[in-house]
């Protein structure tokens, strides 16, 4: 490869690590801007924590806004990308459609889950998803939406008398 | 000794004791499995059904269902990428990217196998233990507590790959996190923003589960396949032969991660969470093969799986020594103690030791009996993850909220699970390292509380204790270590790459 092509085409997007660095330097700078109001005793940690993360995040901003091709070479070449994270996941390559129907079912699980409860939640979450996501029959997603809730009532409720989310309305 | 040991043996091996533990070990696999359900609440809501039993059988419910916990949730780490407790976080960094690849049946055979044997170096360390345990503890104080979560920070070096300043910007983020609640000396509210939900702080909770399993599963809503990235194959699920011989093979590395899971969680508060990525990062230092960590590393597996029974044992050894808790855990059990009429102290070392050393047996026997079920279990557990990805979505979102929810019975849980599930996720898209948040996480209020107590008491003085020096010898040369490394990567790199480096 010659020095002058670039490893991998340049995103025309923003930089995400200037953009992590802004926004982690605004969170630590908030921090240590709430951290100054408290007593000593209680500030001196957080203060300690959040001026070193604040002066880090603005040397990482620094860093990429003025060598970000030398970054993009010495610190982050496709094999060296940080080691828990190293698996070919769909989030670089999703779609804007793929990103709005995974979100729209993932939020609205959770939104139905603090109007309706866990077992409501849980019965029509199931039915709704397989019929449309997976193309069920009606018979197997009513009986697997059954079978589920069961096995959570009986071992939530049931067995270990455990509290599930109950809803706004209280159902469970 | 050995009378105790062998007259503790007679006393487990009765069929009330036995039908105790088997029941324990039932229940454990049911905790273990099942996120939020952690170990320390199973335990509380068993301990009424322990009143009038005998210590022994009594022991033998609650250790059974204890110590089978961590194994257990070891399973969901590797076939689902969701944590079944949090102190098996670790084990999804490579178990789960090896069950994408297909190899589900061959991690989870290494982990269960390492398990049972960071179990092994644990009972040891606990039969070596109570005849000295006193002195030794006693000669450790706050300031070397500090030293040594000072110490597990600096396996952020390690951790990030290549990524320092993001893994430690990472890490900061974490301890930011963990000062949030009231601060435990003064009481004074932090970053709580005016909720009362946040005083007690976030919980490791519903961040292990937000940020990776809360990703795996928004992956798997949008590839819409199987959790194991490849076709299956007639034999998909063998390899469970080879995982175990991955982990016999490699059993100095299985035998010192068990002994950093005991050693750790003698420590009160640190406890397994920490352990396990104190371990993960030396396997990762030690290994030929540090790149392959993250991707499906055996050796990540065998590392962090060893902490998880080791650690059980660990926290024993100041609860029954001492009456300190080693985590929350531990000390349920220890009203367990106070309820059977057990005083921890001399007392559970001398006129008591049958029954502690009946513990060990328990402990013994009921991870060689989970074990040993597990992997007669593998084969269905591990077809699991070619079943299609949209029929796993409705239990596994399910798993999250309940996980989640569980610990606190708070919704203000789920919430910060789903913020941390959107750190998840933006870590993995713009690449940040995640395992150092959740280090600087796990170690930022137990930092705080070392740093406080070693001042409170000693002044300045305390940087001067020799085993404190010690510990900041050990973080100077992991540095150095680090450094050096650099420097040889930096020689050993093709010339045009270096032009372009220093453009």
């Amino acid at each position: 490869m010659s020095a002058n092509t670039p490893a991998h085409p340049r995103r025309p997007t923003i930089d995400a690590e200037v953009l992590g660095g802004i926004v982690l330097a605004i969170v630590f700078g908030g921090a240590f801007w709430l951290a100054r109001g408290w007593d000593r005793q209680a500030a001196i940690f957080p203060l300690g924590v959040s001026a070193a993360g604040f002066l880090l995040a603005i040397a990482l901003t620094v860093r990429a806004l003025t060598s970000r091709r030398m970054r993009a070479e010495a610190e982050t070449p496709h094999e060296e990308i940080a080691a828990d994270d190293n698996l070919e996941y769909i989030f670089q390559t999703a779609t804007a459609r793929q990103w709005i129907v995974t979100l729209a079912w993932f939020g609205g699980f959770f939104v139905a889950l603090y109007v309706l409860g866990l077992y409501a939640s849980a019965l029509i979450f199931t039915v709704a998803y397989l019929r449309t996501q997976d193309r069920r029959s009606w018979l197997f997603v009513i009986v697997y939406a059954l079978v589920l809730v069961a096995v959570l009532y009986g071992a939530f409720t049931v067995l270990l008398a455990k509290p599930v989310p109950p809803g706004f309305f209280g159902l469970v | 000794m050995l009378d105790a040991l062998t007259g503790a043996l007679g006393e487990v091996l009765t069929p009330t004791s036995l039908l105790m533990m088997v029941i324990g070990v039932v229940l454990g696999f049911v905790v273990g499995i099942l996120p939020g359900l952690g170990g320390a609440v199973t335990l509380a809501l068993l301990l009424p059904f322990t009143y009038s039993m005998d210590p022994i059988p009594a022991f033998a419910l609650l250790l059974g269902m204890y110590v089978v916990a961590s194994t257990a949730g070891d399973i969901t780490s590797v076939l689902f990428g969701v944590p079944g407790e949090a102190s098996s976080a670790a084990v999804v960094l490579d178990g789960y990217p090896m069950t994408r690849q297909g190899q589900a049946g061959r991690a989870l055979g290494a982990v269960l196998t390492s398990s049972a044997v960071g179990a092994l170096v644990g009972i040891v360390v606990l039969i070596l233990a109570i005849p000295v345990i006193r002195p030794v503890i006693l000669a450790i104080g706050p300031p070397e507590f500090f030293g040594l979560a000072l110490l597990g920070l600096t396996f952020v070096v390690t951790l990030s790959s290549g990524q320092m300043h993001k893994g430690l910007l990472a890490c900061l983020f974490g301890v930011l996190v963990s000062l949030v609640g009231l601060d435990p000396s003064t009481g004074v509210p932090r970053f709580t923003f005016g909720s009362l939900d946040l005083w007690n702080g976030v919980s490791i909770v519903p961040v292990v589960i937000g940020l990776f399993g809360g990703a795996e599963v928004l992956q798997l809503m949008m590839q819409k396949g199987s959790v194991a990235n490849v076709t299956a194959p007639p034999d998909a699920v063998q390899g469970v032969k080879s995982g175990i011989m991955d982990t016999l093979r490699r059993w100095p590395l299985a035998v010192r991660s068990g002994a950093i899971g005991t050693a750790l969680s003698l420590v009160p508060g640190m406890g397994g969470s920490v352990a396990q990525f104190i371990a993960y990062g030396h396997a990762k230092q030690v290994s030929k093969k540090p790149e392959e960590f993250g991707k499906g590393s055996v050796e990540g597996v065998i590392a962090s799986g060893a902490t998880g029974v080791a650690k059980d044992c660990g926290s024993l050894i100041p609860t029954i020594a001492f009456g300190i808790p080693g985590s929350a855990s531990s000390a349920v059990l220890l009203s367990a103690f106070l309820i059977l009429g057990l005083n921890p102290g001399k007392e559970m070392l001398t006129t008591d030791l049958e029954v502690t050393m009946s513990m060990v047996w328990i402990t013994f026997f009921a991870t060689v009996v989970a074990v040993g079920a597990a992997l007669l279990l593998v084969r269905p557990l591990a077809k699991l993850t070619y079943i299609s990805g949209p029929l796993l979505i409705p239990f596994l979102i399910l798993l999250l909220s309940i996980g989640a929810y569980s610990e606190a019975n708070s919704f203000v849980d789920i919430v910060l699970m789903l913020l941390f599930v959107a750190i998840g996720v933006a870590c993995i898209r713009w690449d940040w390292p995640r395992v150092p948040m959740l280090l600087g996480f796990v170690l930022g209020s137990i930092l705080e509380r070392y740093l406080f107590l070693s001042n409170s008491l000693f002044g300045a003085d305390w940087l001067l204790r020799p085993a404190f020096l010690a510990i900041a010898a050990c973080i100077v040369l992991v540095f150095v270590s680090y450094g050096v490394k650099v420097r040889r990567e930096r020689r050993t790199t093709p010339a045009p790459e270096l032009d372009e480096v220093a453009r």
